[in-house]
């Protein structure tokens, strides 16, 4: 994490700037709502109404489930087409507020989309893209309120915005960003060495600030239109919900507090229950048909989604990499956005015919699984990593020449721990076999870094890039593949399907080549393409399931017991292909339970016994000591390598 | 041109023309349905809704802008897609993690949520002459029937629809991802292709189908109400891909075309009303019982539900009780007719609530037919109290009778373990609503029921207010009778054979018995409601049980709470209490399913789950309360020591398609003697054991246990008989206690010292009140050791017993195991992958490789033997 004042940080500033960038247009709609409210004239048509609010769920339903840029290209497009169906109705300006909230924050969300999904080469280019997008939202909300004729909308949002990066700006100046994350866990504070309760100390005012930065716009901004539209109370009753507001979460969190053990989950819980907070006192506040409740019941929204940002701020500030923060940041705050946007263009339009009622419900819903999936987002990594974070694109690192980095790899299942602190690297065409006896978690730790087991902490880097981000299909994507006996073939399907499937991502003609290398390797498989693959024998599943890796020529191999069962012929028939592709320069980590076979394999024997690796062989080493080999099954190799030392 | 007389039906060409058409498009909804189950496990009972939405934005895009019918058609399809897929990632999604039943019943919910969206959205253009019509279509005639432009549709869009589906599914990328994600999520993943994102799209392409689907049915019905759109439009696509199993969409392609035939040919005779019904149910019964069991299912997370506890009754509870009913029994004084009349509507609802909470809640059984049952015995007791039977002995008789009609249909589904019993009991209310309440042997045309006679305070019980305290006191009846079944051992093995049934099995509960018996019990309950609800109308007749009231019920349960008792009561009141008293408009009404929807998604157990939060927060843990309780004497065993040669498994063999698990093995254990069986993973061991316990059957060889021949005896005969064995995955049942799941074990009546005394001689008595879904691995070891030994069995089966274990807890699993040796003289089999710990606990070590016994001796000799270290290191 980067010393020094968070103002040095180019990093921190990508993350205001996202903020702001994607909060401006907020004011505009927020400082509309009591004409969008109560405006008796206003009748959409219900038809264009509801495919409007459909296309609006599509957007935050698209962006929630988008694993690629282009579909989320597809988002934006359709949160721009429902914005036009809006304008249909209404040609006013609330509708261009919603616009430029829409199309920003998908801009956003495709910006650090980019970001991720880029290696870390090309991450610059996509922080640059976040910056930028945000930059241009900033500059047409301005100059929107600048020439727009209705109010004075220039200060709404020059306070709008000022108020909002104060709040941003607060979760980010404390060094090291603990104040706010240490507002919500304890024991980050105790990791400050000195032992301070800096929680105790910053908890409320940061709390209380933020919310009046927050509350303040709407006071300025209404105060502005007092003496035209609503008189003078509300901005009073905007005040007083505010105040409301803060104390309902400042008692939330209390009580999220006192029962939570796991930092995340009392993070995200505070963060979706503020959200859930500020929705339902909107939808309560629109649905009584009174000033004073509409009033009181934004002003607590208003608050909630003050508090929001705080909240996401803290959970994002433990994210030891500044762009997995601004990752982060980016995205709750971006849909967090487009929830509002939903929930009011939904209460908007709908009010006129009383659908408010599940309207509403809908846009709480969809802004409540959109902030769920923070769970999946935001990394967090309590135990300091053993080296410094280098935080600068591109440095070269020692372990960079590594294909596969695992550190320091804790998993498991339920309440039961199997990998304890795992450290495993595997460099570019190397083979290693990882050793050890039944249920020491080889095939755990194969999953993890496959990507189809959740790891509860430490990192799996390939090829330089942290795979946090990254699902298992994007890992096989990238080159990083598992075959084990769940991951190896689809039962149901053809031998045929079965290879289709493999070649999916693949061109016609890549397809092609890929199965001319497959049926070259395992010519059996061409005689039954036809069969179902669960009908095949056990020594021609593992061929077809082999042959994925042959068409697919990942860089890093992982195979978890592929001659399980098998007879010494059918082995016989696969090691070959497995050398074959190893000389291709195919890097693979081998788990087996024939400890001659893997050895044969293999350069380098990694044993792993109850959870923790205990020792790290060349295997020309560990082939010439059978009472070794015998050890991992037998024995017991800790044991072993105990006696030893002590005699 | 041909027809033929079949009794009173006429087969024609036409006819068989016609359901051939109607048939297409049922075959497309049941193609959805197959396609949502395989990528999901769920059966979608939304998914004729989903259609329904779609086909209501077509019609007014049609109507109301002009928009031309196939433009207007795809945006159709694409709004009911669009629906699909987002109720995969708002709904099923995050209920991914609980039990299966709860998605479903969100289904059902949602179902109810779309068909009033469409009816509020659309209100004049959803029936069947403001429908618009397919354009372009071709009219004629077939023999003297004449094909609409509708049937035309059926006729000739549907099957090139399904053709393309089939097309798309098969050839495509795209399609051949989704099989694949579906087939195995894990190999789509390596090969780049994410899962999730194949799950949307499975819903999005059920959706876009099922529009098309409901888009042509709906020109061709006529009065439309939420009835025909909901469950009677889904059942023939839903009991075509029931019978398919969900699996092959040939076979359910095939049984909707012929379901389509046989409607048409039963609509040519006038007494042939509900007749179709009746042929699906035969079908989906028949299909249900030739399916063969495959496989062992991984228990299901059923702790987010909750088991009864036998907490003990504080007086705060019963005062709070006692004010409640009492409360309620005042409503007569101040309520006017109607609305005591709705009360007590509200009760029998909940009393049939009450029945779905043990079907489903205790037994994890879905049911959607309580209802039906309740009509059943509604009929039956106004039948009898016609023939002035005591009120009270009509009820029971109706109860009794509709207790048994839900056994008999339990029977189809008995040894099946999946939703299949969803569709069975679908069709049987189904078949009940429009057949079986008309005949003239129960309500005919309409009856006019009886209430009981007398007065309380002034108030006849007759009249609509007096006969809400009847229906009061049936209620407090029930809770009773609910509360009391809760608490024996019966409830206890019900929860067992939920959470595991295989664990179940092997301690000597008979699944199939407490199978029918719940079934009989949750059909009694459903009962009572069924008649109190039936005797609180003037007049009644077959319409006042529709399905919907079925689905209702499963709704009700699942609102207030699956696992709680009072929960119906609440869910009740919420979802047709509400109604019945605001008489909201048709988007409120849709706002009320709608924040059902959301309880459902983030509480699993629904309102009384709101409530447990809080009480939880209020009562500190009790875990520890009676820790520090004296040690309990230990009784000597009196079951006789056993001796002799105990288990002989004579050279079995079992084969897996291909796959050879075990080739000629043979084993022998002799009383009072420890064996270890060792070998690398796949050599067999498991498969083995399966063998002796009676789970997996051997092709060839014997099992001989005690000089018996056990070879054709199931798991629960082979544990009467004492075999007793623990599984490598030490599950047990998560949403039991450490104690109940040894009085599980225990099988003889409520013998809780004993289950105790065992407990604290295994070390473990101070976790008896904790959860055994959250007990660490360790502990869940020593209780299912403990079980394994609790019934006093003569031989004892333990698979990798001591995996996940600490060495401290390793050292202490061996001698506790030996010290029962001693004490018992039992026989004990060990699979185990920790050497040091079985040369020290085991007389003798068998080691088997690929199938077959390589080895057999002292463990010196085993160990050291040149095959077994060759099958290690290969």
């Amino acid at each position: 994490m980067t010393k020094g004042p968070w103002y040095r940080d180019p990093a921190q500033w990508c993350d205001l700037l996202a903020i702001a960038g994607a909060a401006v247009p907020l004011p505009l709609v927020l400082t509309r709502i009591d004409v969008i409210a109560f405006d008796a004239d206003r009748s959409i048509r219900p038809f264009l109404a509801l495919v409007a609010v459909a296309l609006v769920i599509g957007v935050a339903i698209a962006n929630a489930v988008a694993a690629s840029r282009s579909r989320r290209i597809v988002a934006l497009a359709a949160g721009a087409l429902a914005v036009g169906f809006v304008d249909i109705g209404d040609p006013g300006w609330v509708t261009l507020g919603v616009l430029a909230l829409v199309a920003l924050s998908s801009a956003s969300v495709l910006a650090h989309a980019v970001a991720l999904e880029r290696a870390q080469s090309q991450r610059f280019v996509g922080s640059a893209l976040s910056v930028g997008a945000s930059a241009v939202g900033v500059a047409g909300a301005l100059a929107y309120a600048t020439w727009s004729p209705v109010v004075d909308w220039g200060v709404v949002t020059a306070v709008g915005g000022i108020a909002l990066i104060v709040a941003g700006a607060l979760g980010w100046s404390q060094p090291d960003s603990v104040a706010v994350s240490s507002t919500f866990d304890p024991r980050l504070v105790t990791r400050e060495a000195d032992g301070r309760p800096v929680a105790e100390v910053i908890k409320r005012p940061i709390g209380l600030i933020a919310f009046l930065a927050v509350g303040l716009w709407p006071l300025a901004a209404t105060q502005i239109r007092s003496d035209s539209v609503v008189g003078p109370r509300y901005p009073l009753l905007t005040l007083v919900g505010g105040a409301l507001g803060a104390l309902v979460i400042g008692g939330l969190g209390h009580l999220i507090d006192s029962r939570r053990s796991d930092t995340t989950s009392r993070l995200v819980q505070t963060l979706h229950a503020t959200v859930a907070i500020g929705a339902l006192s909107a939808l309560a506040g629109i649905t009584s048909h009174t000033l004073v409740g509409a009033a009181t019941g934004w002003g607590i929204a208003i608050a909630c989604s003050g508090a929001a940002i705080v909240f996401a701020s803290g959970i994002v500030s433990c994210d030891p990499e500044p762009l997995g923060r601004a990752v982060a940041v980016g995205r709750v705050i971006g849909r967090a956005l487009l929830g509002s946007a939903l929930g009011l263009v939904a209460s908007s339009i709908a009010e006129p015919r009383h659908h408010t009622w599940w309207l509403t419900i809908a846009a709480v819903i969809v802004l409540h699984q959109s902030i769920r999936r923070l769970r999946r987002l935001t990394i967090i990594d309590l135990e300091p990593v053993a080296e410094p974070m280098v935080s600068a694109v591109g440095s070269s690192r020692s372990r960079d020449t590594a294909l596969l980095d695992v550190r320091r790899l804790d998993s498991g299942y339920g309440a039961l721990q199997v990998l304890f602190s795992v450290d495993l690297a595997a460099a570019p065409g190397e083979v290693v076999a990882l050793l050890g006896p039944n249920g020491a978690g080889k095939t755990t730790l194969l999953r993890s870094i496959a990507g189809l087991h959740p790891t509860w902490s430490g990192r799996v880097q390939y090829s330089g890039v942290d795979l946090a981000g990254l699902d298992a299909a994007g890992r096989a994507g990238a080159g990083l593949m598992l075959i084990s006996p769940e991951a190896a073939i689809a039962r149901p399907l053809t031998v045929d399907d079965n290879l289709r499937l493999f070649a999916n991502t693949l061109s016609v003609a890549e397809m092609r080549a890929a199965r001319e290398r497959a049926f070259e390797t395992f010519p059996k498989l061409k005689e039954r393409l036809r069969q179902s693959a669960g009908t095949l024998s056990g020594g021609e599943r593992q061929m077809l399931a082999l042959a994925r890796a042959v068409m697919l020529r990942p860089r890093l191999l992982l195979i978890d017991e592929l001659t399980l069962g098998l007879s010494p012929a059918a082995i016989a028939d696969l090691g070959p292909a497995i050398r074959r592709l190893n000389d291709e320069g195919v890097a693979m980590v081998i788990v087996e339970q024939s400890t001659s076979v893997a050895l044969s394999l293999a350069q380098r024997a990694v044993c792993i016994e109850r959870g923790a690796i205990v020792a790290d062989f060349p295997a020309a080493e560990l082939r010439a000591q059978p009472d070794l080999i015998r050890a991992i099954h037998l024995d017991g190799m800790s044991s072993v390598l105990a006696n030893r030392a002590a005699s | 041109m041909w027809a033929v007389a079949l009794g009173d039906f006429d087969i024609t060409t036409g006819g068989v023309a016609l359901g051939l058409f109607t048939g297409s498009t049922y075959a497309l909804l049941a193609a959805g349905l197959v396609l949502v189950y395989r990528s999901s496990g769920v059966i979608n009972f939304a998914h004729s809704s989903i259609g329904l939405l779609g086909a209501a934005f077509m019609s007014l895009a049609i109507q109301q802008y002009g928009i031309p019918y196939w433009l207007a058609f795809a945006v159709g399809v694409l709004v009911s897609a669009g629906a699909g897929a987002a109720t995969e990632v708002v709904v099923i999604k995050p209920l991914s993690s609980s039990p299966k039943v709860i998605p479903m019943v969100a289904m059902l919910g949602l179902s109810t949520f779309f068909v009033v969206l469409s009816l509020a959205l659309n209100p004049d253009g959803l029936s069947g002459e403001a429908f618009p019509q397919p354009a372009g279509m071709p009219t004629g005639s077939i023999g003297s029937l004449l094909i609409t432009k509708p049937y035309a549709a059926q006729g000739i869009v549907a099957p090139l629809l399904l053709l393309g589906l089939g097309v798309f599914l098969w050839l495509s990328k795209t399609g051949l991802a989704i099989r694949g994600a579906a087939a195995n999520p894990d190999v789509a993943s390596m090969s780049g292709v994410p899962p999730r994102t194949m799950m949307v799209w499975s819903w999005a392409l059920a959706g876009a189908v099922s529009a098309v689907a409901a888009m042509f049915i709906l020109p061709t019905v006529g009065v439309v109400t939420p009835e025909a759109l909901g469950p009677d439009l889904l059942l023939r696509g839903l009991a075509a891909a029931a019978i398919a199993r969900f699996a092959s969409f040939g076979v359910a392609v095939a049984v909707a075309l012929t379901i389509g035939v046989i409607e048409q040919v039963m609509t040519t005779s006038e007494g042939a009303k509900g007749w179709i019904e009746i042929v699906i149910l035969a079908a989906v019964a028949l299909a249900l019982a030739a399916e063969r069991q495959r496989g062992r299912k991984a228990a299901e997370p059923w702790t987010q539900v909750g088991a009864p506890h036998r907490a003990p009754l504080r007086p705060l509870s019963i005062v709070i009780a006692v004010i409640a009913v009492a409360a309620a029994a005042t409503v007569p004084m101040y309520a006017n007719a109607s609305d005591a009349v709705n009360a007590t509507l509200v009760i029998a609802v909940a009393i049939v609530g009450i029945s779905v909470n043990l079907v489903t809640g205790l037994g994890g059984q879905l049911t959607l037919a309580q209802f039906a049952l309740g009509g059943l015995a509604g009929a039956v007791s106004i039948r009898a109290a016609a023939d002035n039977v005591p009120f009270p002995v009509a009820v029971v008789c109706g109860a009794v009778i509709a207790g048994a009609v839900s056994a008999l249909i339990a029977i189809p589904s008995l040894r099946v373990r999946g939703p299949q019993l969803a569709v069975a009991t679908l069709s049987f209310a189904l078949v009940t609503s429009a057949y079986l309440l008309d005949r003239g042997w129960l309500l005919g045309t309409r009856q006019s029921p009886s209430r009981p006679s007398g007065s309380i305070g002034g108030i006849d019980l007759a009249s609509g207010r007096g006969y809400y305290w009847v229906a009061l006191a049936a209620l407090v009846a029930v809770l009773l009778l609910v509360r009391w079944i809760r608490r024996t051992a019966f409830a206890r093995n019900v929860v067992a054979v939920r959470d595991n049934e295989d664990a179940a099995r092997a301690m000597a509960v008979s699944a199939i018995s407490t199978k029918l018996q719940l079934a009989f019990a949750g059909g009694l309950v459903a009962g009572i409601g069924g008649a109190i609800y039936a005797h609180a109308y003037t007049s009644l007749s077959s319409a006042n049980f529709p399905v919907a009231l079925s689905i209702d019920a499963v709704t009700v349960a699942v609102i207030g709470g699956l696992g709680s008792l009072i929960g119906p009561v609440l869910g009740a009141a919420y979802l047709v209490g509400l109604p019945l008293f605001l008489q909201p408009p048709a988007e409120a009404r849709a706002g009320i399913a709608g924040i059902w929807l959301i309880l459902v998604t983030q509480q699993p157990r629904g309102i009384t789950g709101l409530f447990d939060a809080i009480r939880n927060r209020m009562r500190p843990h009790t875990v520890t309360e009676e820790a520090h309780e004296a040690h309990l004497e230990r009784e000597p065993f009196s079951a006789q020591r056993p001796s002799g040669r105990l288990l002989d498994v004579e050279t079995v063999t079992r084969r897996f398609g291909s796959i050879t698990a075990v080739e000629d093995a043979s084993l022998t254990v002799d009383a009072g003697e420890i064996v270890g069986l060792i070998g690398p993973n796949g050599a067999g061991k498991t498969t083995l054991f399966e063998i002796v316990s009676g789970f997996t059957r051997p092709q060839t060889g014997r099992v001989v246990f005690c000089g018996r021949d056990v070879s054709r005896l199931g798991p629960t005969a082979r544990a009467r008989l004492g075999i007793a064995r623990s599984f490598q995955s030490a599950q047990l049942f998560p949403s039991l206690t450490a104690l109940e799941t040894v009085l599980v074990a225990l099988s003889s009546s409520h013998d809780e010292k004993r289950a105790r005394q065992l407990l604290d001689e295994f070390g473990i008595a101070q976790y008896r009140h904790v959860q055994v879904g959250s007990l660490p691995t360790g502990l869940r070891r020593v209780l299912e050791m403990t079980c394994a030994f609790a019934s006093s069995p003569t031989l004892v089966l333990l698979d990798e017993p001591t995996a996940g274990l600490s060495s401290t807890e390793r050292e202490s699993f061996g001698d506790s195991v030996m010290a029962w040796r001693e004490r018992t003289g039992v026989g004990i089999v060990i699979i185990e992958h920790d050497l040091p710990v079985l040369t020290r606990v085991c007389d003798r070590l068998v080691a088997m490789n690929l199938g077959r016994v390589i080895a057999n001796g002292t463990p010196a000799e085993v160990v050291s033997h040149p095959d077994v270290v060759a099958s290690y290191t290969g």
